[in-house]
């Protein structure tokens, strides 16, 4: 008795957590096929005439083509440095005793702590003076750093879980280092990489900042975008539902792709040493 | 894969001594590494973050000549009543959303291992949405909830009989709704992390536990929070260091207002930096938020960096 | 393992290469543009808002192009991320852009800054302004607003400002004449308040409810500072008009204290509020028949007032940055912008883009489709800026924290302005 109530308590509150999470994403999305007389009502309908005009608006008037595209290579690019400079850096911080280890990891963490509004002035002038702004290269160095504090300790805190008997007993079987990395260590922090990649993916996918403020017109991405049609003179609701979903559609695609390895854990054998 | 390593018998000398050239190839390797994460750390945050602290001790706008004035922006920071009204909204709007996020996010992570897998996967993603939407476009969906007129917010609470919510229109409910907000933005991500601790933990301690007739709540408690402990430190650290400097939900919903209400540390830098060109004040701003996160978080940081003492 | 390990080896190599070359390569991708003369060798960058009027803008700046020859590119974004924008690229010196819109309220801090190229010989210039450019032309109030220390830094475009909007047929109906004065506009509002609605309002914390209040200074025959240039907010005319703002807030539609102009505009446009006070930049929108629930139906007057009518002239101009490596190319297109041809075709097409031109402002033909005109003609015989010292931003900033709280938290009208005379005071 006592396991079916727990059991019904669980499904509520799922279901409870599960339209507080679809709501305001379902709205956005269901705004997007309206027409402005249809989002500006009193009684939220769900009755009406769905049209695609702000779809090809978001489309047309803006350089949407470009935009996604440099989205997408900012985003993978960093993503995929975070991951694997991440990774490394925190296997070399943990599983190597090596000295001023803690304190290169805390410097690390504190340097996550800096207002990102204070690096804005002083990284325009570096990634200027290094020849970079206005290629896709700036945003993505400032992706890539402002996301590896959190990459080197989540990572860190991946690998410390690993009992450290799995990795000498893979180099006692003969491996090196960074082979015993990548036997013993890789499957089981997978789990990790994969938050890694959606997390660090998103930030990327969706910065505005540094995105808007160290490229040019070749070089804005989607946030920019976005923010173009949300502008402080005028909200175009339609447009700017259409173009919201059509930027949030990619990642939520790829987050329920990416997730399940989240899930997946060490099935990879490796563990059972 | 079975290629002889490095350390092979082909290293003439005397045991110890090829303990330590191994020890310090392996250092070595360690340091090669580190080196790009540090590069790229120290170019993006670090020098940027030594100039900040130099440009705080100046009275200094863009294109002028700064004029050193020690801790004058200091000084004017702790007499300034908005400053010190952003330094306390950024405490409330943090600690509210940190446990919010902590307690709901491990809750839902927990129910969901406890499911099949296949649904805890379908339910994961879903779950997950929120985290992968900007903040601009979570700060226009929200903006549009709050409508007094053709929010859903006011739809739900007048059906319940409420007609008075201030929404983000009232000083004393303003920063609510944004918390509200950053807790709908933000769980995810604590969903996402923890649930990939969960998945490290060994199923046999569960087995085990099962075998010894733990109840789920007994198992929570002695199995599930103590292993999760390192990646919630982790976790607390990240997301209480992010809340503590939130700037774009608050930007895109109320702009700081109204009445300063939910003025972040961070809405106040901008204005001051961009709107007002009192770059040396803002940087004294942000020097201070740093500051406040080192005391605030200072202990936590020193704690999860000791290497782990295994279970 | 080994398969997933090469997989995943394989894929980080495959979009590192990608991402790389994408980066190398994306920085030449120039829009191609049809021509008609051969094209300069040399790209002009205008750096500008988007949103309302962007598209217009381009159309204009292609036209340019194809009389001239000379490319240009319009780099639009968003308008919170402008002012930063322009600031970076001018501190660092990057030569990003060639032309920037600025209003005057970021003018005092530019020319501090030592950004802008001093224009007062180039208006001079026949041979670059061309012939019939016509600087007299243009409002004196207008050149005056860009006007520092004697020398001109930016060419005025285009003029909004905040008036009061209302429903023609509505107000008719309920039996009440064109509100003029405080008196009259209360009246109002607190009648369509009793029948649930009320007037919008644009009293967000930000730079919207400090321009009202400057209107309403003006209107009551005051302003920010007394007559020798002091700060002067406990005046009993400020506290008056301070205090109109908090009565006035009270018969505001609900949702008024977290609005700007865009979102009255909307309240408007879709026929929720019988009036409301906006700015005129937004009014197409509001008469735009394919958008609008009240085309046609709207009347447009000054801001009430308690003494005379006032209106606050608000506008943006062209600037040229001092690291632009085509000044001369710069100030050509500049003046194309602004001469009557251009600006005739701009208000064709977009009907709230008011002009400095006093040619362009009695044109007729374009007065049919903006109604609004007569109002601002009204306003303006009162017209004033916002202070243009490079402290009044802050000042704006502390009166706008203020002022929400006078709105809002029923702050006193007098504490407020007493604590933002104290704070601000010596800054000017």
């Amino acid at each position: 008795m006592r396991r079916k109530v727990f059991g019904a308590l669980k499904w509520l509150i799922l279901a409870i957590f599960l339209i507080w999470t679809i709501v305001p994403i379902a709205l956005v999305v269901i705004n997007s096929f309206k027409l402005p007389k249809d989002i500006f009502t009193v009684i939220p309908t769900l009755i009406f005439e769905p049209t695609i005009d702000n779809y090809v608006k978001a489309l047309t008037q803006s350089n949407f083509g470009l935009y996604f595209f440099n989205s997408t290579v900012v985003a993978l690019g960093s993503t995929l440095v975070v991951i694997v400079v991440g990774t490394f850096a925190a296997y070399g911080l943990t599983s190597f005793q090596l000295r001023g280890a803690n304190t290169i990891a805390g410097a690390f963490l504190v340097s996550k702590l800096v207002p990102v509004i204070a690096l804005l002035l002083p990284l325009f002038i570096i990634i200027n003076g290094i020849g970079l702004r206005g290629t896709l290269f700036a945003p993505m160095i400032a992706h890539v750093a402002l996301n590896l504090p959190f990459a080197v300790w989540l990572m860190m805190s991946f690998i410390r879980d690993v009992p450290q008997e799995l990795e000498q007993a893979a180099m006692i079987d003969g491996c090196t280092k960074m082979q015993a990395f990548w036997r013993v260590l890789f499957p089981v922090i997978l789990p990790g990489i994969a938050a890694l990649f959606i997390l660090s993916m998103q930030y990327s996918w969706n910065e505005l900042l540094f995105s808007l403020q160290l490229t040019t017109i070749d070089t804005y991405t989607l946030p920019v975008g976005i923010a173009s049609f949300v502008g402080a003179i005028s909200v175009d609701w339609g447009t700017s539902s259409a173009a919201a979903t059509l930027t949030m559609a990619p990642m939520i695609a790829i987050g329920f792709f990416v997730q399940k390895y989240i899930a997946e854990g060490t099935t990879g054998g490796a563990v059972k040493g | 894969m079975t290629r002889t390593s490095d350390i092979g018998p082909s290293v003439a000398g005397p045991i110890h001594r090829r303990r330590h050239s191994y020890a310090q190839k392996e250092q070595r390797l360690a340091i090669y590494l580190i080196l790009p994460a540090a590069v790229a750390i120290t170019l993006v945050m670090i020098l940027p973050l030594v100039f900040a602290l130099v440009a705080s001790f100046f009275q200094y706008s863009l294109g002028q000549q700064p004029v050193f004035i020690f801790l004058g922006n200091y000084i004017q920071f702790f007499q300034d009543s908005t400053a010190l009204r952003a330094l306390l909204n950024t405490a409330i709007f943090t600690v509210l959303s940190l446990s919010l996020c902590i307690a709901i996010g491990v809750g839902i992570s927990v129910l969901l291992k406890s499911l099949a897998p296949r649904q805890g996967n379908v339910l994961r993603a879903i779950f997950a949405m929120p985290i992968l939407i900007s903040p601009i476009i979570a700060s226009l969906i929200w903006r549009y909830m709050y409508d007094p007129t053709y929010g859903l917010v006011y739809f739900v609470l007048n059906g319940l009989g409420i007609h008075d919510f201030g929404g983000l229109t009232s000083s004393s409910t303003a920063l609510i709704c944004i918390v509200i907000t950053d807790v709908w933005h933000a769980t995810p991500f604590i969903i996402l992390v923890s649930s990939a601790g969960l998945t490290v933990i060994p199923e046999e301690l569960y087995e085990a536990a099962r075998i010894d007739g733990a109840n789920a709540a007994r198992t929570l408690f002695n199995i599930t929070l103590p292993l999760l402990t390192k990646v919630l430190v982790i976790l607390v650290l990240i997301r209480g260091t992010d809340a503590f400097r939130v700037f774009d939900l608050i930007y895109g919903l109320t702009g700081g207002g109204p009445a300063n209400s939910t003025t972040s540390l961070s809405i106040f830098a901008y204005q001051q930096a961009y709107e007002n060109n009192q770059m040396g004040y803002a940087m004294a701003a942000s020097v201070v938020t740093l500051i406040a996160l080192i005391v605030l978080f200072g202990p936590l940081m020193r704690n999860s960096a000791r290497p782990a003492n295994d279970f | 393992m080994r398969k997933t390990r090469g997989t995943v080896a394989a894929g980080i190599a495959a979009a590192l290469t990608l991402a790389l070359l994408a980066a190398c390569s994306s920085t030449n991708t120039g829009g191609a543009t049809s021509t008609t003369k051969p094209q300069s060798d040399f790209t002009l960058t205008v750096s500008r808002w988007s949103g309302p009027q962007a598209d217009e803008q381009q159309k204009l700046l292609d036209q340019y192009t194809k009389e001239t020859g000379v490319k240009v590119r319009m780099d639009a974004i968003d308008y919170a991320s402008l002012q930063p924008k322009q600031t970076l690229n001018m501190n660092t010196k990057t030569g990003q852009y060639d032309l920037v819109y600025m209003p005057e309220a970021w003018v005092g801090q530019y020319v501090k800054s030592n950004f802008l190229v001093d224009l007062s010989k180039y208006v001079k210039d026949e041979s670059l302004t061309g012939k019939n450019w016509d600087f007299a032309d243009i409002q004196k109030s207008g050149i005056d607003t860009y006007t520092v220390n004697g020398k001109l830094y930016g060419l005025p475009y285009f003029v909004q400002m905040p008036l009061l909007v209302y429903n023609k047929t509505q107000l008719k109906k309920d039996g009440f004449a064109v509100p003029q004065t405080w008196s009259d506009i209360l009246t109002v509002a607190h009648f369509y308040k009793s029948q649930g609605t009320g007037i919008a309002l644009p009293f967000r914390q930000g730079t919207a409810i400090s321009n009202v209040l400057a209107v309403l200074l003006a209107g009551n025959g005051t302003g920010f500072f007394d007559e020798s240039g002091k700060l002067d907010l406990t005046n009993p005319s400020v506290v008056q008009a301070v205090q109109f703002i908090q009565d006035v807030s009270k018969d505001g539609l609900q949702g008024s204290n977290g609005w700007h102009w865009d979102e009255v505009a909307k309240a408007l446009t879709f026929g929720q509020a019988p009036l409301g006070i906006t700015t005129t930049g937004l009014f197409s929108q509001i008469e735009n028949p394919t958008q609008s629930k009240v085309a046609g139906q709207m009347g447009y007057a000054p801001i009430p007032y308690n003494k005379k009518a006032a209106g606050l002239i608000q506008s943006w101009a062209w600037g040229i940055p001092k690291d632009s490596k085509h000044a001369k190319a710069a100030f050509q297109l500049a003046a194309w912008l602004t001469s009557k041809s251009a600006q005739t075709a701009f208000a064709k097409m977009d009907p709230s883009f008011v002009t400095f031109r006093q040619s362009v402002d009695d044109d007729k033909s374009l007065a049919a489709n903006a109604p609004w005109l007569p109002a601002i003609k009204e306003a303006l015989t009162n017209g004033v800026t916002l202070p243009l010292q490079p402290a009044a931003s802050q000042l704006l900033t502390d009166l706008s924290a203020g002022l929400s709280g006078v709105v809002t938290n029923g702050d006193d009208p007098k504490a407020m302005l007493q604590k933002v005379q104290q704070a601000d005071a010596s800054k000017f």
